[in-house]
Parts: C-alpha cells; sequence; structure tokens
C-alpha cells in the first residue's frame, strides 16, 4: 500500500478502523483502493505535489445514523476524518484533505432534497446535493423557484454554502441565504440550530435565529461538527429579467464603476452579486493565450488591446442584471443608463446584442440561476490549465479596487502570471477573486505560483486585507494573518474546538484550526 | 461530441493504419470480435478533433459536439458509466473538458488508461504522451509518423491503446506542424475505464 496512513495511526490500527466503518456503512463504500477511487480524492489543482493531501481512505455514509457511526469509529482510533459534500471546490482544494492521510468523510451519498416550498421560497437538502440537482429538480416539477448558483453547476449547496461561496442573482450571498441546519458533533450529537431547536418546529427554515446565540456560522468554514441537511432560501421566479453588460475601455476605468455600482447596489436598484471582470477572464471563454501571444511572461498591452478590439470586450466588464415587472424595470434601467453614461466610452450590451458569445451566455445564466460549467474554460488560457484563487475582501470603493488591482496584477507579472480576476460586489464590499492560472503539468510553473501565493497573502495583509476563503497550502499562512490581539480569533477558535471535538477527529487544520493534540505541529 | 459504436468496427480501419506505422508491431493483440461499448467526445469547434471524429465514426453524422458548456455531457457519461462499467469513455477534447467528464466519470470508478496533450507550440506540435507501456513510443512514433493526420492515426489506434495493458509511461515527440494559427491550440486525448475492469474480459453488451 504507498498511500500514508493518519498521523500517529499504526497499520493495525488502521485495518481495524477500516473493517469497523466497512461495519458501519458497507464494505462497498468504504474506498482504500488508491488507483480505482481513492485518486479522485486529490486536488488535481495543487501547487505542491497532491501526495501532500492524498487520504489514506474515504467512507460514505448515506444517513446521519451512518454519519454517527463513522465518528464513533475515529473517536475509537483518534482518527482525522476530512468532510465532503461534492468535493468540487477546485482551487480550493477540491476533495482532498489538508494532511495526508486523513479520511475524507465523503457525503455525497446524502444527497436526498428534503423538501422545497414554493410559497415561501426554500429548500431543505443533504449535503451531496449539487445545483444541477436542485435547478434539475425544479424544472421537474414545475416549481416557479430560482437557485443562486456557483459558476459550476456541480457545485453543493451545503459545501459552496458553508465555504461562503457567493452567487449572481439577489441571492448571491449563500450564507446570508441559509436557514438553519442539522449538524452532527463529534461526540455523536444531532443539534438542529435556530428555530429547528422547538420540536417539530413549523419555522425552522423560515427564521435564521431562533432564540439565544445564532450559532450557524461556527459550523461553516470550520471543524466544529458534520452539516448534514441545510434550509436554503430561493428566489421566486420575477416576472421580468434584463441582463446587461458594460465595456469599459480603460484600466482606470475600474475605479469610476465601483464608486458608479455602489450607491446602485446600497439602495438595491442593482439587486443582484453584479461583478467586474477583467479582460482575460472574459477573453478565455472564447480563445486562448496561444491564439494571441506564445511569448514568456504575461500578454503584453499591445496585445490586450488586440483582443478586446477582436472579441468587443473591455479592459473591465460589468455584468448586472434587472429583476421585476417591466415598469419597475424600465424605471430602474433608465437610473441604471444616466449613471453607466458617465463613462467615457463605456459600452452598453443586452441579450440580442451578445447571444452566443460564451461569456456573455454563461454570465447571463448564472444571474438567473442557470447552473452551468462554461467558466471552466478559463482553465483553457494556459494549456493544461490548473487554478488557484488569491481571494481577498476589497471594500466596494474605486480606489480600494484598483490598490489590490495593482498589488496583485505587479506581483503577478513579476512572477511571470497574468493577472485574470473579477470583482463581485458584496453589501458593501467586493470579493476581489485573482484566479492564478498555471500549467499544471509544469513543476516550474506550480513552484512559482505557490511562491507567489504565499507573497500575495503578505502583500495584502501589510495593507489592511484579508482573504475569505482559500485552498488548503494556505489555511494556516492566512489564519495567522488575523493576528489581531495575539491571535485573539484564532484562540477562541481553538476553546471552541477543544470543547466540541476534544479528540480532534473533524478535518484537523480546516481553516488553520488544528485540535490540541496536533497543534503546532503543521508544517 | 458523443458517438456510440463498437469496437469491432474500427479495426479493421486500425491494422489499416496502424500497419504502416510504428504499432505494426502491436497488430496481434488488436481486440478479436469482442463488442465493448465505448462513448466517445469530441470538441466540435477543433477541426483536428472533428476529424478523430469523424475517423472513429466512418460516415456516419455526428449528432453534436462538445460545446462551450460541458454540463451537457456530464450527465451522459455519468450514465454511461453506471450503465456500462465494461465500457470505455475516450476523447479529443479541450483540456477543460477532459477535467470535467474524467472527475465525473471517477464517481463511477472510470480512471485514466491514456492521456496525450497535443500541445501546438508556434510551428512545432507537441505530443506527450501517457500511455501503458507496450504502447507507449509505438505510439509516439505513430503520431510522429502520421504528421497532419494524427487525428485520424490516434482515432485508428484507439482499440490497440484499449487493449494495452501496463503502467502508464511517458514518451514525447514533436513534429513541425504544418497548420494555420486558427488551429493553433492544446488539445488532449484520454481513455477512462473502469479500473476493476481492467482484468476483465471484454463483455458482450453491444451499444449502437
Amino acid at each position: 500500500m504507498d498511500k500514508p496512513l493518519p498521523q500517529g495511526i499504526s497499520p493495525a490500527t488502521f485495518a481495524s478502523a477500516i473493517a469497523e466503518l466497512q461495519a458501519v456503512v458497507g464494505a462497498e463504500y468504504v474506498f482504500t483502493d488508491d488507483r480505482a477511487h481513492l485518486r479522485s480524492y486529490r486536488d488535481a489543482y495543487s501547487t505542491l505535489d497532491d501526495s501532500n493531501f492524498a487520504p489514506s481512505a474515504a467512507v460514505a455514509p448515506k444517513t446521519v445514523e451512518e454519519v454517527q457511526g463513522v465518528l464513533a469509529v475515529a473517536r475509537t482510533h483518534q482518527l482525522p476524518v476530512w468532510t465532503i459534500s461534492t468535493g468540487k471546490n477546485f482551487a480550493y482544494g477540491g476533495p482532498a484533505p489538508r494532511k495526508p492521510g486523513y479520511v475524507v468523510l465523503d457525503l455525497k451519498r446524502m444527497n436526498r432534497i428534503i423538501e422545497v416550498n414554493e410559497k415561501h421560497g426554500y429548500a431543505v437538502v443533504e449535503p451531496g446535493v449539487s445545483y444541477q440537482d436542485l435547478y434539475n429538480y425544479l424544472q421537474e416539477k414545475g416549481i416557479k423557484l430560482w437557485i443562486d448558483c456557483a459558476a459550476p453547476a456541480w457545485g453543493g449547496i451545503v459545501g459552496n454554502t458553508s465555504d461562503h461561496g457567493a452567487g449572481y442573482t439577489p441571492y448571491g450571498d449563500h450564507l446570508l441565504m441559509q436557514c438553519g441546519m442539522e449538524v452532527v458533533l463529534a461526540d455523536g450529537t444531532v443539534v438542529e440550530t435556530g428555530m429547528g431547536g422547538v420540536p417539530n418546529s413549523k419555522t425552522s427554515s423560515l427564521y435564521k435565529y431562533g432564540i439565544g446565540p445564532w450559532v450557524d456560522g461556527l459550523f461553516t468554514q470550520s471543524n466544529f461538527g458534520v452539516i448534514t441537511k441545510m434550509g436554503i432560501w430561493l428566489m421566486h421566479e420575477p416576472p421580468g429579467y434584463m441582463p446587461f453588460m458594460v465595456t469599459l475601455p480603460r484600466e482606470e476605468d475600474l475605479e469610476l464603476i465601483t464608486d458608479l455600482v455602489l450607491p446602485l447596489k446600497l439602495n438595491m436598484v442593482i439587486a443582484n452579486g453584479a461583478l467586474t471582470a477583467d479582460l482575460l477572464w472574459e477573453s478565455a471563454m472564447s480563445v486562448t493565450k496561444r491564439q494571441y501571444y506564445t511569448g514568456k511572461g504575461p500578454v503584453p498591452d499591445s496585445i490586450r488591446k488586440k483582443i478586446a478590439t477582436d472579441l468587443k470586450l473591455g479592459m473591465w466588464n460589468f455584468y448586472a442584471a434587472l429583476y421585476g415587472p417591466q415598469p419597475i424595470m424600465d424605471n430602474n434601467w433608465k437610473i441604471v443608463e444616466a449613471t453607466l453614461r458617465q463613462i467615457p466610452g463605456a459600452k452598453i450590451y443586452f441579450d440580442a446584442d451578445r447571444k452566443g458569445d460564451p461569456g456573455w451566455d454563461y454570465r447571463a445564466k448564472l444571474m438567473r440561476g442557470i447552473p452551468n460549467m462554461t467558466e471552466f474554460s478559463l482553465l483553457n488560457w494556459v494549456g493544461g490549465g490548473g487554478h488557484i484563487n488569491f481571494s481577498p475582501i476589497s471594500a466596494a470603493d474605486g480606489k480600494d479596487s484598483m490598490k489590490q488591482f495593482h498589488m496583485i496584477r505587479d506581483r503577478a507579472h513579476e512572477y511571470d502570471f497574468d493577472y485574470i480576476g473579477e470583482f463581485l460586489i458584496g453589501w458593501r464590499d467586493q470579493h476581489h477573486i485573482f484566479m492564478l492560472m498555471f500549467d499544471r503539468l509544469s513543476d516550474d510553473e506550480k513552484k512559482r505560483a505557490h511562491e507567489l501565493f504565499g507573497v500575495l497573502i503578505d502583500d495584502a495583509a501589510k495593507l489592511g486585507y484579508g482573504e475569505y476563503r482559500t485552498h488548503l497550502s494556505f489555511m494556516d499562512q492566512i489564519a495567522d494573518t488575523y493576528n489581531y490581539n495575539d491571535r485573539a480569533l484564532w484562540r477562541m477558535h481553538e476553546t471552541l474546538k477543544d470543547a466540541l471535538d476534544p479528540d480532534g477527529i473533524l478535518s484537523p487544520g480546516k481553516m488553520g484550526i488544528w485540535p490540541e493534540r496536533m497543534r503546532g505541529q503543521q508544517s | 461530441m458523443l458517438t456510440r459504436r463498437a469496437f469491432l468496427k474500427t479495426t479493421v480501419a486500425a491494422s489499416a493504419i496502424a500497419g504502416s506505422t510504428g504499432l505494426a508491431a502491436l497488430q496481434s493483440k488488436r481486440l478479436e470480435s469482442h463488442d465493448i461499448p465505448t462513448l466517445v467526445f469530441a470538441d466540435e469547434n477543433n477541426l483536428q478533433a472533428t476529424l478523430f471524429a469523424n475517423t472513429w465514426n466512418g460516415s456516419a453524422p455526428l449528432p453534436s459536439a462538445t460545446a462551450r458548456d460541458v454540463a451537457g455531457q456530464m450527465g451522459e457519461i455519468d450514465n454511461f458509466c453506471r450503465t456500462h462499467p465494461d465500457g470505455i469513455v475516450f476523447g479529443l477534447t479541450r483540456d477543460s473538458d477532459f477535467f470535467v467528464l474524467e472527475h465525473t466519470a471517477a464517481q463511477r470508478g472510470f480512471s485514466l488508461h491514456y492521456r496525450a496533450t497535443h500541445d501546438f507550440r508556434g510551428i512545432a506540435l507537441v505530443h506527450e504522451i501517457d500511455a501503458p507501456h507496450p504502447v507507449a513510443l509505438p505510439l509516439s512514433t505513430s503520431l510522429q509518423q502520421a504528421r497532419a493526420a494524427w487525428p485520424q492515426m490516434l482515432a485508428s489506434a484507439l482499440p490497440l491503446i484499449a487493449q494495452a495493458e501496463g503502467a502508464l509511461t511517458r514518451t514525447q515527440t514533436a513534429v513541425a506542424a504544418t497548420y494555420s494559427g486558427a488551429d493553433s491550440g492544446y488539445l488532449v486525448s484520454w481513455m477512462l475505464k473502469a479500473t476493476n475492469a481492467h482484468a476483465q474480459t471484454p463483455a458482450r453488451t453491444s451499444v449502437s
């Protein structure tokens, strides 16, 4: 067996644990064969050798009772288990665990859509339900509700929400739209949060907070429990939908568009998860880098201008949509158009103008909650494309946006990578996603990408920026940047970890939260 | 995009083309008379991938192709792998489409049997091949000799690749590209098989 064992676990103990797991879920749902199954639990986009994140086994329970059984085995043997839902969190580690040898707790078989309530606009789902699954279900049943999906259709609703993912409709803040969850704690206790704490609750998916502390957030981006069910609010299908796109001819237009859009967002004239994407992000939907440039390093400005001309794109490209009855959309469009016309050289496009353009088509789908996989075209920008996402939060402020853009672009160019990024506008912030694209078959590119990412974390922290989400490799480094008052926040996380999971079995090291028995041992 | 047919129908073509290439030595190992369910993907937007698909598909029309959104093919590959655990899936596609399809098939226990990248680097076309040891070098030689006809040669060699066993071995070959700039790009040819089917006798299931 060439796969690693969990730290501190002997082969005999591991074999016993596997046998006990097989007794819990059935032998066919405990995976130990590296070639047949475990390869699919590795991170294809790791900048390090993927053996750094190779699991020793995976176990796929079907029910809450089986999850409890798995955790009982883990407690007995102090077996570290790494929880995933659909395992498609690529760019942030995918299905792979933080350390080699962990056992992946794969919840893909828990894939029931438990409830959809059209009147109140919500669904209750298990972790194995993907955005595509829920979309298909709504379509098949003729239910007039929209989902808000992550860009890749195969992403899991529970997984994306619990990793603080974002989408593009007015329900784009996924955790904000989450209402109630069922959690299995490390000791096997099943907890219903919020109103679900009331037996036979009639409102567990309607009101988030219940009474007392609201704890749902504690189980997101953490390792305090295993989420086995989640309520998610869904948008009623609006009577009208009008997506639009604005191309901005100059790099410095990022400042103006950001400042112009903020009041429209705050006043909900633009209600959706609008975004501003750079030229190369949009270009990669339909062309590859080598079609324009076969030299070394980032695409030169002269070539960028040619690409923009050829594809009718801007240096930045703003996407948003209006929703609602036609009179309301008509009225809001007057406000939006008057605002956008303040940007010299900006061009406005609608569906009729760009239909058939892959970049437009997938954005227009996402802003109305139609899942697709088009964004993966980005990976073709470089041959054998892999990527990890550097994701700092920026203020929804023009100068702040430009500062972050320059910070990242300049470093990326220093390391011979293109800047490929977007700013997704939230309520008052922006998720700035820098897609660090590299050739995953090139050891040199992976090494440079890894170094660049680490430098960017430090650069951002020096300017007072933190990241909202990250890849396995950088969880500890980013956790260390949240170090106000001698890491008070992370020391609190550790206190909670030790109280809720004293054996340290649940996803050790997730977001830099280590159990006591492993603390300080990470490298 | 997808075409399905029995391997049997292609072995004749395979021997005809492979006979003049580095694969000639492998003729005796080609699949004999077993129909194996197959599922084929090709990027319709790419000339080489279309040639590949047409060679495989003979004169039958292609229903469609992998478009810019591979979501439409995820259900198909999942269904195929679920219902044909003895089947073989292969394609000549963009790298991103391969990534998505490979991960979807992996959920059904299918794993990589063969992969090659076909990388147009300016004036050169570089084939980098990860294939079972017995066919790796002959395939590399054949691709080099095929020059511009490499997609057709590759399609014809699929039965031999499918039958080969052994650890994946990497080989690389470069030939002068004789293609226009519009064809410059990066394609991946690939083959997936159910891991536990490697040692099995080819099944008799036929898919038309």
